[in-house]
């Protein structure tokens, strides 16, 4: 689901002092090799406004539609859920809109008691000898905080593990992952969720778009001092103003940008782009 | 209970023709069991060929045997009982147990009829469950179109066996003339012109019987 | 009971067992991959509380169920009890049975736990235990209440005799339940369907309740609601659902993506409020094995009151004396899995054998979150008639508490024992038979 991020501008120090307005287009197909029916769908492709980005302005829209309905889920995403029924042998979702970040790095989160799921491993970082062998040899020494701990997993797995497109699917584990030496941004931000769920820091997997990325992308958010912080283990970089995140979640399957469910057989292609560019005319009314 | 599923509709119905099949076959296979007491072999060929179903016997014996009892023969009594019970199971909320319960009984009593040197006996018990079952549709169930539903099914499967069976004109206009006044308060989705094409085929002086098979396997 | 000797109830259980059969009081089980239905078997020496047992019984589920649905209300909205410390986070973030997806919904009337089945065994001192709290879907009810109508028409005398409360009004109570949390539209029964264990229960309720039984394909999600599609086209709203479809099953897009037997968005229909799910997703993790332990302490925290009701002795590995104590005592205790049900997953330390014992100590030193350890228990065996004379049999009790406009505990309950003279296992898939359980009037 993602590329490798090649060249990209990014803030190294803490402090931001100007906001960027990014133009963002999220282009999703979904291509049935023969006409499907009934096809119930969920779309988790909805960026949402929090202290770190606000998003100005988004146009979504899905085709072809019966019905379509808008919620929140427990994570806090926006989705929209809703059915097609007559056949058809395409399914396309395109979100639109601009956003504009650099104001905070951070978000803030509840209270820390409430925070527990994001504590507990799941089937896809359940740490097996590999994750723990890199936990010891990352985790066990310092006196650092949570953020300059989880920048240090950053950095340790940045080391040991390298960029292969599609050498592991949607089904890798964390564990396994690790174990093959190489993955995608989606093992990069598994395994450094299991690492910090090792050191009981609560963290949470993201989904969203990045500049210069074709794809979607995903990263990290570690709880420090009562707020969230996103990490970019791919990158390994910090989180500030080229990100724009559209959802989170315990992992990678909170965080499915299409769900469905349709009558017919038929073998379905995949297809996703994404751009995100920074406005020229920086600071404009663009409402 | 006013609404019902699409489903359910279908249920009723095939629990009327399983049930009339069931009946109108066991009583002319008991006819048939009576003459091969003494006749020993032969006679189930033109049975079969009667019932319109493949003659997969070899002998008398399995005949005897597989007919009312085989489970793997799709066409023995066994079959369409089990079949009406498989529809039924999945209506209890809509019939009631009572109602049930004689479908129930039924398939145990042909259980029992298999191990039996005289199953004559607990056939009898089985024409008596599914009379009992049609009495108990008529005067317990209170939704109208779940009645006459289940009764348009057993009219329609009747009118279909005396096709085959090439029963006389006066029994036939009979049933024509029942499942006439009864389809329309069903809900069920039928071809109106199928019941006036069955109506003119049982006024003509000569009854096609393969015209009426016909029409009445599409009236849905 | 001597009195019943007198009566011809006992006599008559073969014709009850026959009627029983008739009328289809069956369970479903799967054999090498088949599915075969079977007769549920019948005791008719029924369980008998007298009044003042009963109030005491009835006193301590009501508070026992009353907490267990403040605490799901509280595990998936403000989790005071985890700010509080009185349960350990990793019991619940663990648990198979907690859903992340039931975060923050606000279910109708705040209830999760409309029909609760709570498993009690009286001890040989007369003392009630719970043994477990069923909260997702739990089933039974049906069958005491169909032995009692027919051990009335086998047997009028003894209920002549004997002043019995009425068990048969179950299917009011339970209709009563879910129309208090009914969103507006119809109640439905919604199955698996036929080749589920509980299928005659399922069209049983719906029969004596007198609403529709449905399955998936009668069901569909539009524009923020429910639908009952009929058959002519028609589209009726549902406001409640009892739903005998487990969570894993019961909407593929936010649950099992390969379930066939949901309905594509039930639970955001759910989310928004627009329909009542009975019970509630998301009740395994108050069910869980692991969370029986913390019961008592919910009730002290919610409540402020003192547990009526006690469990079995139980012992957590988790907890370093805990486990000291299961690691002495380990030959005298019967050890759980939590994630196990119906029976499987329970062992006895005695009955291991070295090996199996060493295996067993490796994996609860590596594992002590997964298993309780629990005093054995000794049953108050119940008599069952076994040719012509009487044996006796471990049994058990599910009583159900329906939690409605109020709490109410069914004057009744489904008492089950074991087939086998040395099992302490009463599941019904694994070969029980069942009991009527009578509360006295007087």
């Amino acid at each position: 689901m993602t590329g490798r991020l090649r060249r990209v501008r990014v803030r190294y120090r803490k402090g931001m002092d100007t906001l960027k307005t990014l133009r963002f287009r999220y282009d999703l197909k979904i291509e049935f090799s023969a006409p499907v029916t009934h096809h119930s769908f969920t779309v988790k492709c909805v960026a949402q406004s929090d202290e770190r980005q606000q998003i100005l302005r988004q146009d979504v829209r899905i085709l072809p539609k019966e019905f379509l309905s808008q919620n929140q889920d427990s994570f806090g995403n926006s989705y929209i859920f809703g059915r097609t029924d007559p056949e058809h042998d395409l399914f396309h979702v395109t979100a639109e809109g601009l956003a504009r970040t650099g104001a905070v790095e951070s978000t803030a989160a509840g209270e820390g008691y409430q925070q527990g799921m994001y504590l507990a491993q799941t089937p896809l970082t359940w740490p097996g000898p590999n994750l723990r062998h890199l936990f010891d040899v990352l985790g066990r020494y310092g006196r650092d905080d949570t953020l300059e701990r989880s920048l240090r997993f950053q950095m340790g797995l940045r080391e040991r593990f390298s960029y292969e497109k599609g050498s592991t699917g949607i089904g890798t584990t964390a564990e396994e992952a690790l174990a093959q030496g190489h993955g995608v941004c989606q093992d990069y931000s598994h395994i450094l969720l299991s690492l910090c769920r090792q050191a009981g820091i609560p963290c949470r997997y993201v989904v969203g778009m990045l500049i210069g990325e074709g794809a979607s992308h995903a990263w990290v958010e570690v709880l420090h001092q009562g707020r969230w912080y996103g990490l970019d283990p791919t990158n390994a970089v910090r989180v500030t103003d080229s990100h724009i995140k559209i959802s989170h979640g315990r992992d990678y399957n909170d965080c499915l940008i299409n769900q469905g469910v349709f009558t017919g057989s038929a073998a379905q292609k995949q297809s996703v782009s994404v751009q995100v560019y920074e406005e020229q005319e920086k600071g404009s009314d663009v409402i | 209970m006013g609404v019902k599923s699409v489903e359910n509709m279908d249920r009723l119905f095939w629990l009327g023709r399983y049930s009339e099949r069931v009946y109108t076959t066991l009583k002319l296979y008991g006819q048939k069991f009576d003459s091969m007491i003494e006749e020993g072999t032969g006679g189930y060929d033109e049975f079969c060929r009667s019932l319109d179903i493949p003659n997969v016997y070899d002998s008398a014996a399995e005949f005897r045997r597989c007919y009312p009892f085989g489970a793997d023969d799709p066409n023995s009594i066994y079959s369409n009982l089990i079949r009406a019970y498989d529809n039924a199971i999945e209506l209890r909320e809509e019939i009631g147990s009572d109602t049930l319960s004689y479908i129930q009984m039924a398939v145990y009593e042909l259980k029992k009829a298999a191990g039996s040197n005289a199953p004559m006996i607990e056939f009898q018990a089985i024409l008596d469950d599914i009379l009992a079952f049609w009495g108990i549709v008529d005067d317990m169930i209170e939704d109208e179109s779940t009645r006459n539903i289940i009764k348009v099914g057993k009219r329609v499967e009747r009118i279909d066996l005396y096709g085959r069976l090439g029963v006389d004109r006066t029994a036939m206009a009979r049933e024509v003339h029942r499942l006439t006044g009864r389809i329309p308060r069903t809900g069920l989705r039928y071809q109106k012109q199928v019941v006036d094409r069955l109506n003119e085929l049982v006024e003509q002086p000569q009854l096609d019987y393969p015209a009426i098979v016909r029409e009445i396997e599409r009236i849905l | 009971m001597d009195m019943m000797e007198s009566l011809d109830l006992f006599e008559r259980t073969d014709v009850v067992n026959s009627l029983l059969a008739r009328y289809g009081v069956k369970f479903g089980i799967y054999k090498n991959n088949t599915f075969h239905e079977q007769l549920f078997p019948f005791d008719a020496i029924p369980r008998i509380l007298s009044v003042q047992e009963f109030e005491y019984l009835e006193k301590g589920l009501r508070q026992r169920v009353d907490a267990l649905n403040l605490f799901l209300w509280d595990i998936y909205n403000k989790k005071h009890i985890l700010r509080d410390k009185v349960i350990p986070e990793e019991f619940i973030y663990a648990s198979s049975g907690y859903l992340a997806q039931c975060e923050g919904i606000q279910p109708p009337k705040a209830i999760y736990s409309h029909i609760s089945g709570i498993d009690l065994v009286q001890g040989k001192d007369s003392e009630w235990y719970i043994l477990e709290d069923n909260l997702r879907v739990p089933s039974g009810a049906s069958y005491p209440m169909i032995a009692r109508e027919l051990c009335r028409r086998s047997s009028p005398r003894t209920f002549q005799a004997i002043s019995v409360a009425d068990n048969r009004a179950y299917a009011d109570l339970l209709k009563r339940t879910l129309e208090h949390v009914n969103t507006g539209g119809l109640t439905v029964v919604y199955t698996p369907g036929r080749y589920n264990a509980a299928y005659f229960e399922h069209s049983y309720l719906a029969e004596k309740m007198r609403v529709p039984l449905v399955t998936c394909s009668d069901l569909e999600v539009e524009n923020d609601r429910l639908y009952f599609k009929d058959y002519s086209g028609k589209k009726e709203q549902v406001g409640a659902v009892y739903r005998r479809v487990s969570d894993d099953f019961l909407d593929p897009m936010n649950f099992r993506q390969d379930s066939l037997i949901g309905v594509p968005h039930i639970f955001d229909v759910y989310r928004k409020g627009n329909v009542a799910l009975v019970n509630a997703p998301g009740n395994g993790v108050a069910d869980d094995k692991g969370i029986y332990y913390f019961v008592p302490k919910m009730i002290e925290y919610y409540l402020e009151q003192e547990p009526i009701l006690h469990n079995a002795p139980t012992y957590l590995p988790y907890y370093r004396q805990d486990m000291e104590y299961v690691l002495e005592h380990f030959d005298s205790l019967v050890l759980k899995d939590v994630a196990e049900a119906g029976g499987y997953g329970v062992t006895f330390g005695s009955s291991m054998t070295a090996g199996q014992k060493e295996e067993f100590l490796r994996l609860i030193k590596s594992e002590p979150r997964r298993f309780i350890a629990q005093e054995v228990i000794d049953f108050c065996d119940l008599p069952i008639l076994e040719k012509g004379g009487k044996v006796d049999r471990k049994a058990d009790l599910r009583a159900f508490v329906l939690s409605g406009e109020e709490t109410v505990v069914w004057k009744s309950g489904l008492t089950r024992f074991s087939r086998n003279p040395d099992s302490f296992i009463v599941n019904s898939s694994q070969g029980g038979g069942f009991k009527d359980t009578w509360v006295l009037n007087q």
